[in-house]
């Protein structure tokens, strides 16, 4: 091949470079898309299998016929209703705190401009460093001074008071929008209030489902703190009841494996239905250092 | 101060206001606190008897746990969360290129990070079963006998790091929003240039990814001094009468150790006292990493 | 008419007091799963027939034990807690965190002192007050499969009584497939722990008369260091605690003695409940065997407590149920449910005949080798941990026995000093 052959099929050797690209990069996401999907196999598959399986060299990949029974087991084993419906008391109401406060503060750190706003934002930020250990003692003899443990109260009244971070995330996304616009409003003799609520608010909706989604997320997995807060088993959330299954010695692996995939479903659903509005909100709020 | 500045101050204490009354309450008061507390022998039940520096010096002085638990967690720092960083950095570079099923394969390595972290923890235990477990089921059929994992005290923290390599979705997410802000027009005018796919992520995307990075290292270091659940989880399997940390202290990390203390011996002042120098090292490290930053992280404006 | 308004104040009385609203107490246990359902069915639903005014709301803390102490200190405890190993009782009690019993105990007349083996009656106390009241209680031994016994030429009805039969027998036990990795270990020392181990070999860890830890103890340095050859007979911790990790939930029939992957297991009289549940096997029982100069037919005897907590809202009707499940019908129905050992000698001895395993117990008690789980101090469970980690380190060989121990020593000792200022 001479040179001028070659410059002259160059437009085609780029279609070629391109598809090679898309084709080793495809190559590469399935390859590491098979190391993340083995764990998921092996959840579903152990979760289906009569116990007698689960120990068995050489080792059973799809257990035949699957044990069905396992969930229905894995529900009455521990009270699973019982422990999605504390989940859901404790996730769904710190979701909407988190998001509601987590905006009307951020609100006050990016739209209204005061003096000593920006120090003050300093320190929000480096409360973000604040490991959760430093304060986990005296909050508890703070809560237990107000009787509190054991009841979800720990867990959800701190929320109305806003997250470091998602005040740092709504107020990223609140600064890239122009001024103009609650200016206009300010002339108009609206409240900041109304400001907030009638015109902001529905402009930042990204940012708030990001906010939602990763709070409701972070609830429903939460561990330590109802480890920590909750001591009467009818009230644990499920992150905590899961553990039920460990015993002593060695754990009910396939009831525990079905149940951890039940208590998976809900979040991997709601993923599934958010997840453009989730990306697009975590692009938007363009969070940098 | 002017009328006007001093209506604007009023406004934005008001919106504040919530987060500074949490700050005040949920945050300043039990500083002070533990910093107190810190200076005490205390146990919850009784009140707390100030011993002054002893808490500390025990810490510093006589402690091997302590020692142990520095080590454990000083590993997940430097070797863990590096790795963490990158799986996921290449997870996001590679949805980011063209190619097929990006939503699909978008969507599954995101998963992982959404999995509960205490059924995800029991999962590995059972990925990583020595004698039942998947990976060294795969690994003996390719002819390589499997370590013990979690059983190891060599291979625990691995398999840990294994673990949250998998899980690593949420940063993945935050790569790629940051790699969807890199302006297309580069790509072009280096491709002009006559860029190859290498010289362009070199030059191109990841200077312009570092403020990202950045964020992610930051914000994962002052996670991983508080690697908690994962290793809670996994190192009681073996029995819910063990105390975690093992086998072999391998997995005593420092969250662990404090909660141990705090909530195991009610050894409430000591536990407050290691939660002040975990708290010290943090802030150390998140200076040296904001005074780093000058030398490699580009702001584009 | 005098007499008819009597009547009628009578009735309305009756009445008052028959429509009264039942007392709730609150009760948390450490037995979970089929035990804790027999146990509700047969002893609880029983007692709140017989108790009409008081309901019984149980709840398990299986598994997370720490809970108690962390309810108990913010002032939310339960009314009756039975998750309270007898070791417990010093620390909980010097902290104020349980109820002092003597004036209900002095009081009723279903608790009787007396009836109590003196091992379990000494561990219900705190410097001289009672604290906590036993209904089961456990001895341990070492429980051996017959079949496999017989399988690799041993006499199944002549176990090991020296140390070095002991090694012999479960050097024979072993199996392991073609490649060399074990399929059945013979017995795992290791995992009975150095609190047996230590005691069987002669040792004490805590000298009661001079009140300090003696963890460091020529005899018991000794009985690491033959837990620790014991275990490099087999490739070491790391081979022994893989082949471990592979064993089944205890509490099915996937249990390693049942399931066959271990030959001789540690273990107390609910092997008798455990072998109707998940064998049969064919079994047999041995004390721990002991070398020379150690302790013959060691054994520990302990299990939990029922205590009051401090703050507990209805302590006279958790005594009331306290003194039911520990009382004679009580911890009759305790004994049958879980097989274990009655601690008071009158429901013994009358339960011996129709339950033989019991027999080893009823011998075990009555000696005065029986120890408790875990040193009766304020600081038990610092001790267990520390014990534990240091006992395992000598066990993968990162420090000699006597390093080992010397540390533990130093570091409990120094906890315990601690605590008491």
């Amino acid at each position: 091949m001479t040179l001028s052959t070659q410059r002259s099929k160059g437009w085609r050797s780029k279609k070629v470079q391109e598809t090679a690209l898309v084709v080793f990069v495809t190559l590469l996401r399935a390859l590491l898309g098979f190391a993340v999907a083995v764990p998921f196999f092996w959840l579903i598959s152990t979760s289906l299998k009569p116990e007698n399986l689960l120990f068995r060299v050489p080792v059973v990949w799809i257990p035949r016929p699957p044990m069905w029974s396992n969930y229905v087991e894995a529900v009455q084993y521990i009270p699973f209703f019982t422990y999605l419906k504390n989940t859901l008391t404790i996730a769904v109401p710190a979701t909407i705190f988190t998001t509601l406060s987590s905006s009307f503060v951020a609100y006050g750190f990016s739209r209204v401009k005061w003096p000593g706003r920006d120090i003050v934002f300093m320190i929000l930020v480096s409360t973000m460093m604040l490991p959760y250990q430093v304060t986990m003692v005296p909050l508890f003899v703070v809560f237990k001074n107000l009787g509190w443990i054991d009841t979800y109260k720990p867990l959800v009244v701190p929320t109305l008071f806003g997250g470091a971070f998602y005040i740092f995330l709504i107020r990223q996304f609140l600064m890239s929008l122009p001024m103009d616009l609650q200016d206009a409003a300010r002339i108009d003799g609206c409240s900041e209030l109304r400001i907030y609520w009638q015109i902001m608010l529905p402009l930042t909706k990204p940012a708030l489902a990001t906010t939602a989604l990763l709070t409701f997320i972070g609830n429903w997995n939460e561990f330590l703190m109802p480890l920590i807060y909750i001591n009467t088993n009818s009230k644990f959330p499920l992150a905590l009841g899961l553990q039920q299954f460990q015993r002593q010695y060695g754990a009910e692996w396939a009831l525990l494996m079905a149940a951890s995939t039940l208590m998976t479903i809900p979040i991997i659903t709601l993923f599934f239905a958010t997840q453009k509005t989730f990306i697009r909100g975590i692009a938007l709020t363009g969070i940098k250092g | 101060m002017r009328r006007s500045t001093l209506r604007k101050l009023a406004v934005g204490l008001f919106f504040i206001g919530p987060w500074i009354i949490g700050f005040l309450g949920f945050t300043l008061y039990p500083m002070i606190m533990s910093a107190y507390y810190s200076l005490t022998n205390y146990n919850l039940v009784n009140e707390p008897q100030y011993i002054g520096w002893k808490n500390y010096i025990r810490l510093l002085q006589m402690d091997p746990q302590f020692k142990t638990a520095i080590s454990n967690t000083m590993y997940m720092v430097i070797v863990g969360l590096p790795i963490w960083l990158f799986v996921a950095l290449v997870m996001a570079v590679l949805l980011n290129e063209k190619g097929k099923l990006t939503t699909f394969f978008r969507t599954l390595f995101y998963l992982p990070s959404v999995v509960p972290t205490v059924a995800a923890s029991v999962l590995w235990m059972w990925v990583l079963n020595p004698q039942y477990g998947i990976v060294n089921t795969l690994l003996k059929s390719m002819g390589f006998s499997g370590p013990g994992w979690f059983t190891d005290p060599t291979w625990s923290k691995p398999g840990l790091i294994l673990m949250g390599a998998w899980a690593t979705g949420g940063t993945m997410i935050i790569f790629l929003a940051g790699l969807q802000n890199v302006p297309e027009a580069l790509y072009e005018s280096a491709e002009l240039d006559g860029a190859g796919w290498w010289r362009k992520l070199r030059h191109i995307t990841l200077p312009i990814l570092t403020p990202t990075i950045f964020f992610n290292l930051i914000m994962g270091m002052i996670s991983t001094f508080q690697y908690f659940t994962q290793a809670f989880v996994i190192s009681r399997g073996a029995g819910s009468n063990v105390p975690p940390g093992g086998p072999l202290g391998s997995t005593l990390f420092y969250a662990i150790y404090l909660y141990q203390n705090a909530f195991s011996y009610l050894r409430m002042g000591y536990a407050a006292a290691m939660a002040w120098l975990l708290f010290i090292v943090i802030l150390v490290f998140t200076l040296l990493l904001f005074r780093s930053s000058g030398r490699w992280v580009h702001y584009d404006s | 008419m005098k007499r008819t308004v009597l009547a009628m104040l009578l009735v309305l009385l009756v009445s008052a007091v028959a429509f009264a609203e039942p007392v709730k107490i609150e009760y948390w246990t450490g037995w979970g799963g089929e035990e804790l359902d027999d146990i509700q069915k047969y002893v609880i639903d029983e007692f709140m027939k017989e108790n009409p005014d008081i309901i019984v709301e149980t709840s398990t803390i299986f598994g997370s034990y720490d809970k108690l102490l962390t309810a108990i200190a913010a002032g939310t405890p339960p009314d009756v807690v039975s998750a309270v190993w007898e070791t417990q009782i010093p620390g909980l009690a010097e902290r104020g965190a349980l109820m002092n019993l003597d004036e209900f105990a002095a009081k009723s007349e279903l608790y009787d002192p007396d009836d109590f083996y003196p091992a379990n009656y000494r561990q219900s106390l705190y410097k001289g007050s009672l604290y906590g009241i036993p209904a089961t209680t456990n001895t341990s031994f070492i429980v051996y499969n017959k079949e496999a016994f017989r399988e690799v030429g041993l006499d199944p009805e002549n176990p090991p009584r020296t140390i070095e039969e002991l090694v012999h027998a479960a050097d024979l036990l072993t199996k392991r497939d073609e490649n060399g990795n074990i399929v059945r270990l013979g017995y795992d020392a290791a995992g009975s722990g150095l609190w047996v181990w230590g005691h069987v070999f002669g040792g004490k860890f805590f000298d009661e008369e001079n009140d300090v830890f003696t963890i460091n103890s020529p005899e018991i340095v000794k009985a690491l260091t033959w837990m620790v050859d014991y275990v490099n007979r087999y490739g070491g911790m790391q081979v022994v605690q893989e082949f471990v990790s592979g064993l089944g939930n205890y509490w099915s029939p996937q249990n390693p003695l049942f399931a066959g992957q271990v030959a001789m297991a540690g273990f107390g009289e609910w092997i008798e409940s455990f072998n109707l549940r998940y064998g049969p096997i064919e079994y047999g029982i041995m004390a721990f065997p002991a070398p020379e100069g150690g302790i013959e037919g060691w054994t520990s005897v302990g299990g939990s407590m029922f205590c009051i907590p401090t703050g507990a809202k209805n302590p006279e009707a958790a005594w009331r149920f306290i003194e039911y499940i520990s009382g004679p019908k009580g911890s009759e129905a305790m004994a049958r449910l879980l097989t274990n050992m009655p601690p008071r000698r009158s429901v013994a001895e009358k339960l011996v005949d129709e339950m033989p395993v019991l027999a080893f117990g009823l011998h075990a008690l009555e000696s005065p080798n029986a120890s408790s789980s875990g040193p009766l101090t304020t600081i038990d469970q610092f001790f267990l941990d520390t014990l534990g980690q240091f006992a395992e380190q000598a066990l993968y060989g990162q420090l000699t026995p006597e390093e080992a121990l010397n540390q533990a020593q130093q570091l409990v000792q120094f906890e315990y000093e601690m605590m008491a200022f």
